[in-house]
């Protein structure tokens, strides 16, 4: 007897011990390790990568994952020699939906998709309309375009369409800039680094260390836009540009438009309007989001866009180096205003360097929580002292949402303590059990998949909403009400934090209500339409123009 | 070492030590670490009153190296040794507040204004504390008592501006940011949060006025309290600077590199390094003296203060004339300063020691091009092209150069080169729009459009670059197209006349002079007192084969006002064909005798005569062989 009392309380002790998110990676068959190639010389490269992706691709209803890998830098030998040969990889998610199982295989070979370029980010976006999501690789040298086939292989499509670029790109992003239905291109460069200007930069002790990006040219950022087949390169309407790492698109001015929001490295962040007439205006600085509240740049790495304080506009959060605090950009009728110092992110942010950034509802409470990935650009003294051979990793943050957008730090309930070099981060619901989970890499680490382990039972709601014949709604506003007149605004996307593609569906955590709820969807266009009212917890599949409109 | 020292001091000391490890440091750092751990244990061995400093300080050489843990249990350990010194908490909550430990920071700072109520940097730094951890509330309380201290400190009212504004008291934050501007006007950041209050208050205009005035100047922050610490982590700084200037393998670059990161913010620091690169020097060192005089030229020149780091490179190239870094800087300086002989000499001195170095070549062929001596520039550019045939700057210097010297067609060959090479937007601008000219004044118009064509895809909403499009497609006599590339121009910049002006010239050369005269009426709308406007449309009113569109009275009475302001040739001409027009030859004629009488450009006279014989003879004067419109 005794020794079953003993067994319940361990076992309730485990359970209330247990983080809310927990790395299954490995258990279910995604076993990748990401190398940095680094050879001792100390580049920028081997600090920034890489990405990952939610994508897909057979369009079997369940998550399959894409993650980019480094390669070798210059000619020494790798301090960390890889297991096989680098090259990206896709994992198809053989989810059983019977039991809930997931299993993750291996399909890069299939697939026909071979990058082994030294690899930054992925961008999932179906650029062709065929219904098919199609994936953009950016790489530090060519970045590729592969267009899915639907047949379960990809072909490299970057020379016939014109959408390569042979400079360092990290962030990507398709976005229907003119309006004519067909995603546009934009590509965000980072710094002119070669093997020929790098440079070292000893640190505080006089030993050898990381320089940071100031040190080399801003790259150019390149717009494309699509014909229908190719791109035809506008990038001369980008007048400014920094050293870029992040992008989003949002309709900032609210004129039926999407507005482009780029993160820069050290430099201003920018905001391109994008008026009717093809001019795009950097509003950056008037609109309160180019800088911090002290009016100084920073150190912008990855960004995400929702609503997190449940006012019915979308803010924007933006990552930085630590020392600084990450910045949150909160909207406020017609402009953002840095209010980071009111949300109780400072403190704990400025401990670590954060990189993927993604406003997930984990406990499903409406409310979105924030979880950041972390690892330092410049080798952390205390590491390097203990011979640490890569003295950049650092511990990743929960921020948990209490309501109106104020956080606490949750981090050791909610996630394992893993200290890794962590980059790109996406969010995605990988086991379609309606509550959302996170893919982590880790630069020169394992990937982590980190499963959600909530206890909460609260109710949810998740939208799969399409375009007729083509793959899902981008850059649209959702917006659920509850019986009780609870509005949750979400966004619509793909690209968000750090070189990373999310679950393109919609979730919401509907807290204890749940009864039927009713969905207004804002398009990117201006169109405006209803669906509902719709049931709690199962996935909704609806189709654009279905709804009804006013 | 450490290890040994570590052990015994456990036994009296209340929180443990923490050992870090050094081995990855600088041999002149671990020396020092080494060195200092050694007195603390003696100390402490010998109950010496002076232990809780010697550990304060070895806190203070942890902290400077980032050593954070270490840090603060040395700085603890100073703290329960001597209580009565503030620097060690003090410091300790700085460390806190980077590891996001605000509690702790909290507590030790209540600790300090106890004994300390009225010193303003601890409310000031407590006040931080709880910005950072969202208490803006006893943020704004901290502030408070901070400026009420002390009232001239700007960082003080710039922290309660902060506080003002998270608890969305805008009208206060402005005041507080408006007091902050006035104690320290060149913290230009601070113009930015304050164009954000203004905005909160919904006064527009003031907000734009500020955000223009935004720049990088950041609030400084004169914390008295900080100046041993500060001290310390120069000291570590110049130890490391002294270790890799006397080394025998010296790398420039990574001597550059730590000495700009390391020690330019730091005073006093120049004047330690040119005394130590004395002593040096003094005693047979120069090699190394000459290092540290280059070191002090590095800061100098970070502080922008290129005479004194001039001086600093003379004094290292002096001492070490292999030193190249040095003496070429020294070299670029005398050619600035216009001691263009001494400049020479010395950058012939460095390329003859090292005759394939391209910084140097590329040094001397600027200082020749400054000096304007061309042949030795060229020479200078073929050698670094022979280097390296893709260096793309040598490409574009040697077409200038060429260029310089009338060599047109060669110049054009190093131009196109260059124009391949880069890839920069605004490095191709330059380089078409050398080439476009060089084409044009060979008169190879053609290949200037295919190259204006390029430019005006790089800059498709350059007004400029339509315009020359249109000057191009004119000369081509495609005067259509002339004409729609002038519209573009105006598109893009509706406030400028010259384009209007060119697609009027377009049109009367295409002989649409209806479609002319609108667009001469239009402009004169908005630009009245145009000359080169009002004599184009003087001219079709005197002379246009459209007879519809003549009006000579009107002609005469515009260019008669005209002459009143300007009597330019041009002006005077038109007048005398107005006359004519008007019927008055023989006062035509007198114009024209004036006219040709006031040059001696026989070009010209030989037109004017011809003008004056037809108005002597009273002959039609529409058939004159002049130009009778006046290009822009």
């Amino acid at each position: 007897m005794m020794k079953h009392v003993l067994v319940a309380w361990m076992s309730v002790l485990a359970l209330a011990q247990e983080p809310w998110l927990i790395d299954q990676a490995s258990q279910m068959g995604l076993t990748f390790t990401h190398t940095n190639g680094m050879t001792g010389e100390w580049t920028i490269l081997e600090t920034m990568g890489s990405g990952c992706a939610f994508i897909d691709y057979d369009r079997d209803g369940d998550l399959d994952v894409y993650l980019v890998q480094g390669a070798k830098i210059g000619s020494g030998t790798m301090l960390f020699p890889p297991k096989s040969p680098l090259s990206d990889r896709l994992f198809r998610n053989d989810l059983d939906g019977a039991t809930g199982k997931v299993s993750f295989v291996d399909v890069t070979q299939k697939s026909g998709i071979s990058a082994a370029g030294y690899g930054m980010g992925a961008v999932v976006d179906d650029f062709d309309r065929d219904g098919w999501p199609d994936l953009y690789v950016t790489n530090y040298g060519p970045n590729q375009l592969w267009r899915n086939l639907g047949n379960g292989t990809f072909e490299d499509v970057t020379e016939r369409t014109k959408s390569g670029d042979d400079r360092w790109s990290v962030a990507a992003l398709f976005v229907d800039i003119n309006n004519d239905t067909l995603p546009d291109l934009l590509i965000t460069n980072y710094v002119e680094f070669t093997l020929e200007n790098h440079r070292i930069c000893p640190t505080k002790s006089g030993s050898k260390g990381y320089c940071g990006p100031s040190l080399y040219p801003d790259a150019r950022d390149r717009l494309l836009i699509n014909k229908g087949g190719t791109f035809e390169d506008v990038s001369q309407k980008l007048t400014e540009f920094g050293s870029a790492l992040g992008a989003i698109a949002l309709d900032a001015d609210r004129d039926n438009r999407l507005d482009l929001y780029i993160a820069n490295d050290g430099d201003p962040n920018i905001l391109w309007l994008n008026p009717n007439n093809g001019v795009l205006v950097n509003r950056a600085l008037e609109w309160g989001c180019a800088v911090n509240s002290r009016g100084a740049p920073e150190a912008s790495m990855g960004v995400a866009c929702e609503d997190s304080d449940g006012d019915g506009d979308l803010d924007i959060i933006v990552t930085h180096l630590s020392s600084e605090t990450h910045t949150l950009y909160s909207q406020q009728k017609g402009y953002f205003e840095d209010q980071t110092l009111s949300t109780g992110i400072a403190a704990s942010s400025r401990r670590a360097t954060g990189f993927g950034v993604n406003w997930i509802d984990v406990d499903r409470d409406g409310w979105l929580d924030l979880f950041i990935a972390n690892g330092n650009v410049y080798a952390i003294e205390e590491l390097q002292r203990v011979n640490d051979p890569y003295p950049l990793h650092q511990p990743n943050h929960f921020f948990q949402n209490k309501g109106s957008g104020k956080y606490v730090d949750a981090s050791q309930v909610a996630i394992e303590p893993f200290s890794e070099v962590s980059r790109g981060s996406a969010a995605g619901d990988f086991d379609n059990d309606g509550d959302i989970d996170l893919l982590v890499t880790n630069n020169n680490g394992p990937v982590r998949l980190l499963v959600n382990r909530h206890p909460n039972q609260y109710a949810w709601i998740g939208i799969a909403l399409c375009e007729e014949s083509a793959w899902y709604v981008m850059h649209a506003e959702l917006i659920v009400t509850t019986a009780s007149g609870r509005k949750l605004l979400r966004r619509a996307h793909s690209v968000s934090s750090y070189a990373s593609s999310e679950d393109p569906r919609v979730l919401f955590g509907l807290g204890e209500e749940h009864g039927p709820v009713q969905l207004e969807v804002r398009y990117s266009d201006g169109v405006v339409e209803q669906f509902g009212p719709l049931t709690p917890n199962r996935y909704h599949s609806l189709v654009r123009g279905k709804g009804t409109t006013e | 070492m450490i290890i040994c020292w570590w052990f015994l001091c456990q036994q009296t000391l209340k929180t443990p030590l923490v050992e870090p490890s050094l081995s990855q440091l600088h041999p002149a750092i671990q020396s020092g670490l080494a060195e200092m751990a050694e007195r603390v244990k003696s100390s402490l061995d010998h109950n010496d009153p002076a232990a809780a400093e010697q550990l304060g300080f070895l806190g203070m050489a942890y902290h400077a190296m980032e050593l954070e843990e270490a840090a603060l249990a040395a700085y603890e350990n100073a703290h329960d040794l001597d209580p009565t010194d503030m620097r060690w908490p003090y410091y300790a909550c700085l460390l806190y507040r980077i590891r996001g430990e605000l509690n702790r920071a909290v507590g030790l700072y209540h600790s300090l204004l106890e004994k300390y109520p009225e010193d303003a940097w601890i409310w000031m730094r407590l006040g931080q504390i709880h910005l950072d951890g969202g208490d803006a509330n006893l943020a704004l309380e901290c502030f408070e008592k901070a400026t009420s201290l002390l009232p001239n400190q700007a960082a003080a009212w710039f922290g309660l501006a902060q506080a003002h504004g998270v608890l969305e008291h805008p009208e206060l934050a402005v005041q507080s940011y408006l007091a902050a501007l006035e104690l320290q006007p060149q913290a230009s950041t601070v113009h930015y949060p304050l164009a954000q209050a203004y905005r909160k208050l919904g006064k527009t205009d003031e907000a734009n006025a500020h955000l223009l005035k935004r720049g990088d100047g950041k609030i400084q922050i004169p914390d008295p309290h900080l100046s041993d610490l500060n001290d310390t982590v120069t000291t570590m700084a110049v130890q490391v600077t002294l270790a890799m200037a006397m080394a025998d393998v010296f790398v420039p670059k990574d001597f550059e590199a730590f000495v700009v990161a390391g020690l330019t913010e730091r005073s006093g620091i120049v004047e330690y390094l040119i005394a130590t690169a004395n002593q040096w020097h003094a005693q047979g060192a120069s090699k190394q003296a000459a290092r540290l005089h280059y070191a002090a030229a590095l800061i100098y020149q970070s502080r922008q203060e290129p005479q004194l780091s001039s001086e600093q490179d003379r004094q290292a190239c002096n001492y070490d004339p292999d030193l190249v870094p040095a003496c070429l800087r020294h070299a670029q300086w005398l050619a600035q300063s216009g001691e263009s002989d001494e400049a020479l000499r010395l950058a012939n001195r460095l390329i003859d020691a090292h005759p394939t170095d391209i910084t140097l070549l590329n040094a001397r062929a600027k200082m020749y091009q400054y000096l304007d001596q061309v042949q030795a520039e060229i020479q200078d550019l073929d050698r670094i092209l022979k280097l390296d045939s893709e260096h793309v700057w040598a490409h574009e210097q040697m077409g200038s150069a060429l260029l310089k010297q009338g060599n047109k067609q060669s110049a054009n060959i190093y131009l196109e080169q260059a124009l391949d090479l880069y890839t920069d937007p605004n490095d191709r601008i330059r380089v078409l729009e050398l080439l476009i000219e060089n084409l044009v004044s060979l008169q190879r118009f053609d290949e200037a459009l295919r190259f204006q064509q390029q430019a005006l895809t790089l800059q498709p909403e350059s007004s400029a670059q339509h315009y020359r499009m249109g000057s191009l497609l004119g000369t081509l006599r495609r005067y259509d197209e002339a004409a729609a590339a002038m519209r573009a121009a105006q598109a893009l910049s509706p406030d400028q006349p010259d384009a209007f002006l060119g697609e009027s010239v377009a049109l009367i050369l295409d002989e649409q002079w209806l479609e002319a005269t609108r667009v001469l009426d239009r402009s004169l709308e908005k630009w009245p007192a145009h000359t080169r406007l009002q004599l184009i449309r003087a001219r079709i009113q005197i002379a246009c084969p459209d007879s519809t569109l003549r009006n000579i009275p009107n002609a005469f009475l515009t260019v008669s006002h005209m002459l009143q302001k300007n009597a330019s040739p041009t002006v005077r001409e038109t007048y005398a064909f107005a006359l004519a027009g008007q019927g008055l030859f023989a006062q035509a004629a007198e114009e024209m005798t004036n006219l040709i009488n006031s040059t001696e450009n026989q070009t010209q006279k030989t037109v004017w005569q011809q003008i004056y014989q037809s108005f002597a003879t009273q002959s039609p004067y529409e058939e004159l062989p002049t130009k009778w419109f006046v290009q822009p």
